[in-house]
């Protein structure tokens, strides 16, 4: 029913379909048979130079993404973002101002989630969660925040049974509140996605050191050791 | 688990009418209930609670992690955040995996992602099939089944050999079928009235819908007859095409007969889901009997959903209705400065008054901890009358009528004195028009709908379909509201392809909802995994008779 989605985006779909046209013929041409020895890497590289130009979501995720073989690999920069002035509520209901919170002289490590997300915030949640002893050997007075991006259903209660299951300590956040409000922050930290729609948020977690260093921006999915090490590193101040 | 053992010949897919048809080894002694429990609970065939790594150190266990997380309730994966979680059902996995045009094209088409899962998708990931050898070895160390490993968010679990055969025995049948109420031309679709429903009402929905319709089957037919279908895919999708065929079941008498008065109907002709639908009584035995029979009941036009949070139920609705309105009130209320000291609250004896008073009790119990809220049940419009000779003095009164239209009027009549009056949204268009200016004054309602200023370019899109097509919006807000339960489905069967599961109707369901199509009824739409009310908040409204609307909107959006 291809009809409809001349309602979205055409020419995209169009390049999808011719895309997925020259992959399959190429599997009528012999795929089979070089699947024992295909490289991944290689046809990867030729897939990146078809990749229609509206795909690369931006600088920093395009050619390295596309060429990285596993979820390990994740991309790190420093960025100076601005903590917007809006008044968002803790899992107790109570009014928190973000900028005012974002004034903490110390260690931040911040997400995004959404309590009813299924892949990949669970295992944001249980990085942090899990992560919350090692942090605090090295450097105990942190503040870990968690922001709900879908803060119609996550209500405070709600942000409550979630920081229970993830055994979150008193120093771990988490923050639901007005929709506006909330994507002042995920603009403020360059963190949206595409088409408003939840399910394209991509893995991003920040770090900072005090509230007038630069955020470390971390893009992809983090295992509990390399989390642990990203904050011993901007606790020494290595990358400032 | 008996498969006809048919090999199509087809080398760029093996799907054909929905149905997979593969050979299947006959499976060796799991147990497919353990099977489900591990799938949807994490639990293990021990009865405890599986465990397993993600990200190569992070510890998981449990439900948060079972397989239904991110391979959903139909098995056919998922994506988000950039990561692409493979179908795992039946014919998929313990088949050869080879490059498959239908399979491919819904992975291809699910948007803008990043560059990693652009390439992800278009690599073939040709492997043999699995077996229960290699299915625990991918569980377990997170190889597939061609020895390549696995991406690190996949857990690797500790499963005894049990656990990995009682979950091959429940993923060889999951999504093997085509569910009921497919046919080769037609797919069988219902809409569901209640008794009670409003004859205008009834009328401008049906128009709605019937136009939707024939619409969509006009298409349809063009599609599938035109020769201009280029060879190479377009084509290949004939197989996709139904046939829109409705079925009205119209409901009669108490709502403790419905449920029975459903199965005959589905008995007659199964249909595939409920689409739209217009019941004014509460949902609760619809709602059950969806959920026993697996059917998805796509956004009724109702009130009183059924109670509950409903998580991974099958009807989905537009918001919790009266309740959420009462829970928004007290929210409001208690964010005052000064809330109000005493709350009178008059409601109608049936459900509409009930559940709203109930639920506001709940609400004021945490947020307005010291007002007093007295509460008085009436029946009918003497009921009421009496009740406001009695209490219309009060300081605050909040009424919640079993019959919105008349207790306007029984209000316009009695002129109580109170200070604030409080609405439900359905008095709305009454109330602007039957009562006095002294009483519009003082007189709010609750408005869990958008407020007009709000642009929502769809509805533009919406309004020119249904004018071009000389449809008469009566009643425009129900009737966007149906045409988005009928886009919602569209989009669904849409992206299904052949693949008619309910179960995966409902999870497409569950990510297009997001995906800019809200017709203005709402300010937003949005569901989520499990999710089923996709608006969470209510506004608080004056009434306001110069307005176009007849209302303006005082307060924040306030999600309870």
């Amino acid at each position: 029913m291809p009809r409809n989605f001349t309602l979205l985006t055409l020419p995209a779909v169009v390049a999808t379909f011719a895309l997925a046209g020259f992959a399959l013929a190429a599997g009528d041409t012999g795929m089979d048979q070089a699947a024992d020895t295909h490289d991944p890497t290689q046809s990867m590289t030729m897939m990146a130079s078809r990749m229609p130009a509206h795909i690369g979501m931006d600088e920093g995720n395009s050619g390295a993404a596309t060429m990285s073989q596993d979820g390990f690999q994740y991309q790190r920069s420093f960025n100076p973002y601005v903590m917007p002035d809006v008044v968002l509520r803790n899992t107790h209901g109570k009014r928190v101002n973000f900028a005012e919170l974002m004034q903490f002289d110390g260690p931040v490590v911040l997400n995004f989630i959404f309590t009813s997300c299924a892949t990949i915030c669970p295992v944001m949640s249980a990085t942090f969660g899990q992560t919350q002893e090692d942090l605090a050997k090295i450097y105990p007075d942190y503040l870990m925040v968690s922001i709900s991006i879908d803060p119609d259903y996550d209500t405070p209660s709600r942000l409550r049974d979630y920081a229970k299951m993830h055994d979150a300590r008193d120093n771990w956040v988490m923050l639901t509140g007005q929709f506006d409000d909330i994507f002042k922050v995920v603009r403020a930290f360059d963190a949206i996605y595409k088409a408003e729609n939840k399910m394209y948020h991509r893995p991003l977690t920040f770090l900072r050191k005090g509230h007038d260093a630069p955020w470390l921006r971390l893009e992809g999915l983090l295992s509990s050791a390399a989390l642990a090490d990203e904050y011993a590193a901007i606790i020494k101040g290595a990358d400032d | 688990m008996h498969f006809s053992a048919l090999k199509l010949g087809l080398r760029a897919f093996i799907l054909c009418a929905g149905l997979v048809i593969a050979p299947l080894m006959a499976h060796a002694g799991g147990d497919a209930e353990l099977g489900r429990r591990l799938y949807w609970e994490g639990i293990g065939a021990d009865g405890l609670p599986v465990k397993g790594k993600t990200q190569g150190d992070v510890e998981i266990t449990g439900a948060q992690f079972s397989c239904v997380n991110c391979h959903r309730p139909s098995g056919f994966g998922t994506s988000e955040g950039g990561n692409f979680v493979p179908p795992i059902i039946g014919p998929v996995l313990f088949e050869k995996r080879t490059a498959n045009r239908n399979r491919m094209f819904k992975e291809l088409y699910q948007e803008v992602q990043p560059p990693g899962f652009w390439a992800r998708v278009r690599q073939p990931r040709i492997r043999p099939a699995y077996n229960d050898a290699l299915l625990g070895q991918a569980l377990r160390e997170g190889k597939d089944a061609a020895g390549r490993p696995l991406d690190p968010i996949m857990p690797r679990y500790e499963l005894s050999d049990e656990d990995v055969s009682n979950l091959a025995a429940f993923l060889k049948n999951l999504s093997t079928k085509t569910d009921p109420g497919v046919g080769e031309k037609d797919i069988h679709l219902a809409t569901i009235i209640g008794p009670d429903a409003d004859p205008a009402e009834v009328k401008a929905m049906m128009d709605t819908i019937n136009l939707f319709v024939t619409w969509m089957n006009k298409d349809t037919e063009g599609d599938t007859r035109n020769p201009t279908f280029s060879p190479r895919y377009r084509s290949e999708f004939i197989p996709a095409y139904r046939y829109w065929k409705l079925h009205v079941w119209q409901l009669e008498g108490d709502p403790s007969t419905w449920r029975e008065q459903l199965e005959a109907y589905y008995k007659e002709q199964p249909v595939y889901a409920t689409v739209s639908g217009l019941v004014n009584g509460p949902w609760d035995e619809i709602g059950k009997f969806c959920d026993a029979t697996h059917l998805p009941c796509v956004f009724p036009n109702t009130e009183l959903p059924s109670p509950g949070d409903n998580r991974y139920g099958y009807s989905i609705f537009f918001n919790r209705g009266l309740p959420l309105e009462a829970e928004a009130l007290s929210m409001y209320l208690g964010d005052a400065e000064t809330p109000p000291a005493r709350i009178v609250q008059l409601h109608g004896s049936g459900p509409r008054g009930t559940r709203p008073a109930k639920a506001l009790i709940e609400a004021a119990g945490y947020q307005l901890e010291s007002t007093q809220i007295e509460t008085v049940s009436y029946d009918g419009a003497d009921g009421l009358r009496a009740a406001l000779d009695k209490y219309g003095d009060a300081e605050m009164l909040v009424i919640w009528p079993d019959d919105p239209a008349a207790a306007v009027a029984v209000l316009a009549e009695a002129d109580p004195k109170a200070a604030q009056i409080y609405l439900p949204s359905a008095a709305k268009d009454a109330a602007v028009k039957a009562l006095p200016a002294d009483l519009i004054a003082r007189t709010r309602i609750i408005w869990p709908y958008d407020k007009p200023e709000h642009y929502h370019p769809r509805k533009y899109r919406v309004r020119a379909w249904m004018h071009s097509r000389r449809l008469d919006v009566t009643h425009p807000r129900l009737q966007l509201q149906t045409y988005y339960a009928l886009t919602m489905l569209q989009y669904g069967l849409l992206n299904s392809i052949t693949d008619f599961q309910r179960d995966y109707l409902i999870e497409i369901i569950e990510h297009e909802a997001e995906n800019e199509l809200n017709p203005g009824t709402h300010p937003e739409l949005a569901l989520g995994p499990g999710q089923r009310f996709a608006s969470k908040g209510a506004y608080i409204a004056e009434l306001a008779p110069e307005e176009r609307v007849g209302y303006r909107v005082i307060s924040d959006w306030i999600v309870p």
